[in-house]
């Protein structure tokens, strides 16, 4: 005869606290991500993009000119902080129509 | 070898073999969205991993048996074929993020596009694990991969409040964004519990025949290397949250990670971070592909040992060519590395109950493990995290989807 592990009552204890944890985590997550889905909340999200974009490329600049990364880096960052800021403003218009 | 010098390899392994593409770019993620606060689920997937891979070296070292063996002599064909699939799957998609990690690295360093450089190292990847030994790739990688100790040093140049650093060691709720936190945490405890570290832990032990009197040397290599790697995955968060938190960067890209590093370290932090990157995600990469070669062969009971000639073990062989193979085609396609890493990694979160509960069950059955059976504390530990993080996974990767990220 080959025990299993639910002959174990510290794990038999564990698996029905973690049932109840079960049934009130997603509830929870759920009642939370609603709070957060309007467009006033999307706007937010979008604007702080935006200003995550320019803060990029100000710290990019700035360690460029202090030659701590190299230019061809420093050019990668940037095109990818103009793409990340020109697709986050479309976004925004988009959502503002 | 004396066991000395094992526990400082193991050790090294551990440490040098802890940080990847998952682990870096949810920290630093994490650090940049929500400062210090995301230290807590590193914590617990540092916790829960430690206990695996001991587990899974124990079970090697006890039973002589694989995992994968193991598994599907107490389970079942049936049963198995449903962990193979699911370790599979998560594999090889963390196995693309790696092939992505070390193309992005070339990226930076060189400016040519990434996917252009997935094929190079699909190839690269495949020739070292065709041409060499077990031996060389575990400790050669892990070596090199200490290297990723700098994101520490950073840490202390950057003078991280370590007591508030330490307070959030403990699970809190989110102050904003709750669905991207809850996200995050989830593909946190992904990164730091990915299904091939202690899978590929347990096929090295039977690859370096392993016996009882080596669970002293088990444990300690599974506690403090996989701790000192765990350690590591702190720094990152801390760092980004210094360098990216204060000044409201968010990570969306990976161009921004290596700001993480230039900024405390000057132009020596950006080279070293590229080192990093790469060699941690190459390192990751060959025991990832070995762990799905290992997984399917041993599940199928083929003849199976990276320290074979390729000959010798054909269908071994075939198995992390075609992975390779086809996770550098993904890469090649252009699918952005940074998010295919967080997806992925909330998969791995997501599989958990699926990859770990029947090891539980293994490590609890005495005609596998005698009497070195689990402790309640080892098993209701592994379990709660599994479970929580499956089910936090379960709502946060729908709310993260429909949210647009």
């Amino acid at each position: 005869m080959v025990p299993s592990l639910c002959s174990e009552p510290a794990l038999i204890v564990q698996v029905r606290r973690l049932r109840s944890l079960a049934t009130v985590l997603p509830i929870s997550l759920l009642l939370l991500a609603a709070c957060g889905g309007s467009a006033k909340e999307q706007a937010r999200k979008l604007h702080q993009t935006e200003e995550s974009w320019k803060a990029t490329t100000r710290l990019t600049t700035e360690l460029w000119k202090q030659g701590a990364i190299p230019a061809e880096y420093a050019r990668q960052t940037l095109e990818a902080a103009a793409q990340g800021l020109a697709e986050a403003r479309a976004s925004a218009a988009k959502l503002s129509q | 070898m004396s066991k000395l010098l094992e526990i400082a390899l193991g050790l090294v392994t551990g440490i040098g073999g802890f940080l990847e593409a998952g682990s870096l770019s949810t920290s630093a993620q994490a650090g940049a969205a929500f400062g210090f606060q995301l230290v807590w689920p590193i914590v617990l997937g540092t916790v829960c991993i430690a206990f695996l891979v001991e587990m899974g070296g124990r079970l090697a070292a006890v039973s002589r048996h694989t995992l994968p063996d193991a598994m599907r002599e107490r389970f079942g064909v049936r049963f198995f074929s449903v962990v193979l699939v699911a370790v599979v799957l998560v594999s090889f998609l963390v196995l693309a993020s790696e092939i992505g990690g070390i193309s992005l690295a070339l990226q930076l360093a060189t400016g040519i596009r990434f996917q252009w450089w997935a094929p190079v190292v699909a190839l690269a990847v495949w020739l070292l694990l065709w041409a060499h030994n077990f031996g060389l790739v575990e400790k050669g990688a892990s070596l090199l991969g200490l290297v990723t100790l700098v994101f520490v040093v950073a840490a202390f140049r950057l003078h991280v409040p370590v007591n508030e650093l330490g307070a959030h060691a403990l699970p809190s709720l989110p102050q904003h964004d709750g669905a991207r936190y809850w996200f995050m945490a989830v593909s946190i405890i992904g990164a730091s519990v990915s299904p091939y570290l202690f899978y590929f832990y347990s096929a090295g032990a039977i690859e370096d025949e392993w016996d009882e009197s080596y669970l002293g040397v088990n444990r300690v290599i599974a506690g403090i290397g996989m701790g000192f790697g765990g350690g590591i995955a702190v720094a990152v968060l801390a760092g980004a949250a210094m360098v990216f938190h204060s000044r409201g960067i968010q990570i969306d890209r990976y161009e921004q990670i290596p700001l993480l590093l230039a900024e405390p370290l000057g132009r020596w932090g950006f080279i070293l971070f590229v080192a990093s990157l790469g060699i941690a995600c190459f390192g990751a990469a060959l025991e990832i592909a070995l762990q799905i070669a290992y997984l399917v062969a041993q599940g199928f009971g083929w003849k199976w040992g990276e320290n074979l000639k390729p000959s010798e073990a054909a269908r071994f062989t075939l198995v992390y060519t075609i992975a390779i193979l086809l996770a550098g085609l993904l890469i090649f396609t252009g699918i952005d590395p940074l998010k295919l890493t967080i997806f992925s990694m909330a998969l791995t979160a997501l599989s958990l109950p699926i990859t770990v509960v029947p090891l539980l069950i293994l490590m609890n059955d005495p005609q596998y493990v005698g009497e070195h059976g689990n402790h309640w504390i080892a098993n209701a530990a592994v379990l709660f995290i599994s479970i929580v993080a499956c089910i936090v996974a379960v709502v946060a990767i729908p709310l993260q989807l429909l949210g647009g990220s």
